[in-house]
């Protein structure tokens, strides 16, 4: 598996891509599943660990799309807008599926997230990542699930405070406060994110030794 | 202006400027940091390892394999295309194209070969007359597929099935498929990759016998023979029914054949009967060089089990009675009649072919 790469500056090509499908342009379409498919499944992972679910979800998605397509109008921001509608959409079913069957309760299965996810997409999308990128996967699957979400959108996907308090229905300044919770958080799980830690230690170390001379 | 100066790292990754700089690399973003960098060069430690930690943030987020991207891509293409045949269908979900081997990328498949040997043109004339329930004629739309050429012909199928149409074959099949079941004609010879979908069982309607397709991967492929219909399975399940419009005063039981790895079926048109039997040279299901198995002073038992494992084959045979038979051999690549023959010579048994099923004859060796 190659790595997904960081977001492409493919944003004003997207609309244009958005324009032409919705005057029948099948390869427009196919092109713009093609460019953000990867992003929206993995968005949902923020929610469910159901990949079969996230499948659906997300083809039933780009399915409504092109029936609705007369009916759509101009967006200049196509990735916020698919990422609200599939947000919608897996909330909605997830609801359902709630309702239906307690053990898919989504509040309640953020804190074991990781633990839940299937072997085998752990296994294959695992497989090119370091050793450090699972440790950064682990941390982040131990978030509560909005601070997941949070930073999947930002690190991800790199949207701004904004354009995230858009998609999940928020403040700008809660999303601000669940960014620094979330890094603070991160940054005391990882070992990583703390390399400079070793140094402050020894020059808190070597002051209070200088300090205890006489 | 912020004072990036001042930044640590934690400040750095909340910093969305920093964010957009690093995960969308655009020119203005890329200017700027350049000229901070070279006025504060030693922030750069600071900044290239607030870097790394952000495109490892990234990565460390995707849960998508290359092969199931792939795979979903072409699901949601073919499920478009049927979208854009037929644009009065409105219900966006179609559970049905759900594709089966998660993380594979591989398409379950199912495939199918018949070749029907009599007036392979008339199709609706004439005596060979593929007979189809009439709730199958009431969806409106069917395209019909006529391989008048001298290759083989592709046609791809609502669904995602693919369908490979013979020369001198014709082939239907609705423009959508119900919700209930796939069903196809077909006369002439087709080789079949169908989907699976548990909910939507694939007919194959010929004119007189009905291929249901049941299970999960798996290959049904048939063989050369003259007035004869066959339908071959490898590996997985068919049912093989005589079409009912045409044998409707034959008893049920008769009319209907399972059939598993390994096994065919005749349909023999002058008689109107269908036989079930083992194929002519049955092949390991599964892996086709699952390697050599070695036995030595090994109860008959337990390789007449990694036979039946081997091949899905049904062996049938008197547990007690062979149970003082050992056998050591080394079974490889021949094939299973041969091994078959070597194990019976052994224990001094001979085999039949009954139905489809192996019998072991034998004596005790005690």
């Amino acid at each position: 598996m190659k790595k997904s790469t960081p977001v492409p500056a493919d944003e004003p090509l997207l609309g244009d891509l958005w324009n032409r499908f919705r005057e029948n342009d099948e390869q427009a379409f196919d092109e713009l599943a093609k460019r953000r498919y990867r992003l929206l499944f993995n968005y949902a992972t923020r929610f469910t660990k159901d990949t079969e679910l996230i499948k659906d979800c997300i083809q039933d998605l780009f399915l409504e799309l092109w029936y609705r397509r007369a009916r759509l109008t101009d967006t200049s921001y196509v990735t916020v807008y698919l990422i609200c509608a599939l947000r919608n959409n897996l909330l909605r079913k997830l609801r359902v599926n709630t309702r239906l069957d307690d053990s898919v309760d989504i509040a309640a299965s953020s804190d074991v997230f990781t633990d839940n996810l299937t072997v085998e997409t752990m296994l294959i999308s695992s497989e090119s990542m370091s050793q450090n990128e699972r440790e950064i996967r682990n941390a982040i699957n131990r978030l509560p699930r909005r601070q997941q979400e949070v930073i999947f959108l930002k690190f991800y996907e790199g949207l701004s405070n904004e354009e995230i308090a858009k998609v999940m229905d928020i403040e700008k300044q809660t999303v601000a406060n669940f960014v620094h919770r979330a890094i603070s958080q991160l940054k005391n799980d990882l070992p990583s994110f703390s390399q400079i830690m070793p140094q402050i230690i020894f020059l808190f170390l070597s002051s209070a030794s200088t300090e205890l001379q006489p | 202006m912020q004072d990036y100066a001042q930044y640590d790292i934690k400040d750095f990754l909340a910093d969305e400027a920093f964010c957009r700089w690093v995960l969308r690399q655009q020119p203005a973003d890329n200017a700027f940091w350049e000229n901070w960098l070279r006025n504060n060069p030693e922030r750069a430690g600071i900044v290239s390892k607030a870097k790394t930690l952000i495109s490892e943030i990234h990565h460390a987020q995707n849960y998508l394999s290359d092969e199931e991207l792939e795979t979903e891509l072409q699901r949601l293409s073919a499920a478009r295309k049927s979208a854009t045949r037929d644009p009065e269908y409105s219900e966006p979900t179609r559970r049905w194209l759900r594709p089966v081997l998660l993380g594979t990328g591989a398409l379950a498949c199912v495939v199918v070969l018949f070749f029907i040997f009599s007036n392979p043109l008339s199709w609706q004339t004439g005596e060979r007359t593929a007979h189809v329930p009439s709730k199958v004629y009431k969806s409106e739309k069917w395209i019909e597929i006529t391989n008048d050429g001298n290759s083989t012909k592709s046609v791809s199928l609502p669904d995602g099935s693919s369908v490979r149409l013979s020369p001198k074959s014709r082939f239907s099949y609705p423009a959508k498929f119900v919700k209930t079941g796939r069903e196809v004609l077909l006369n002439g010879e087709a080789f079949f990759e169908v989907t699976k979908n548990p909910q939507s069982p694939f007919k194959v309607y010929t004119s007189d016998i009905v291929t249901t397709v049941l299970g999960t991967s798996f290959t049904v492929k048939a063989f050369d023979g003259d007035k004869d219909v066959r339908v071959v399975v490898k590996t997985g399940k068919v049912t093989v029914t005589a079409n009912t419009a045409r044998n409707k005063t034959r008893e049920p039981e008769k009319t209907q054949l399972v059939l598993l790895p390994n096994q065919q079926v005749v349909f023999h048109r002058d008689e109107q009967t269908m036989k079930r039997s083992l194929v002519g040279n049955p092949s390991p299901v599964g892996q086709p060089n699952a390697g050599t198995l070695v036995f030595e002073n090994a109860p008959v038992a337990r390789v007449f089990e990694s036979l039946q494992k081997q091949y899905e084959v049904q062996i049938i045979y008197d547990a007690d009675l062979l149970a003082g038979c050992q056998l050591t051999a080394e079974l490889g690549q021949e094939p299973l009649f041969e091994k078959l023959g070597m194990i019976c010579k052994a224990i001094q048994a001979r085999y039949e072919l009954i139905d489809g099923q192996i019998i072991i004859q034998g004596s005790s060796c005690r």
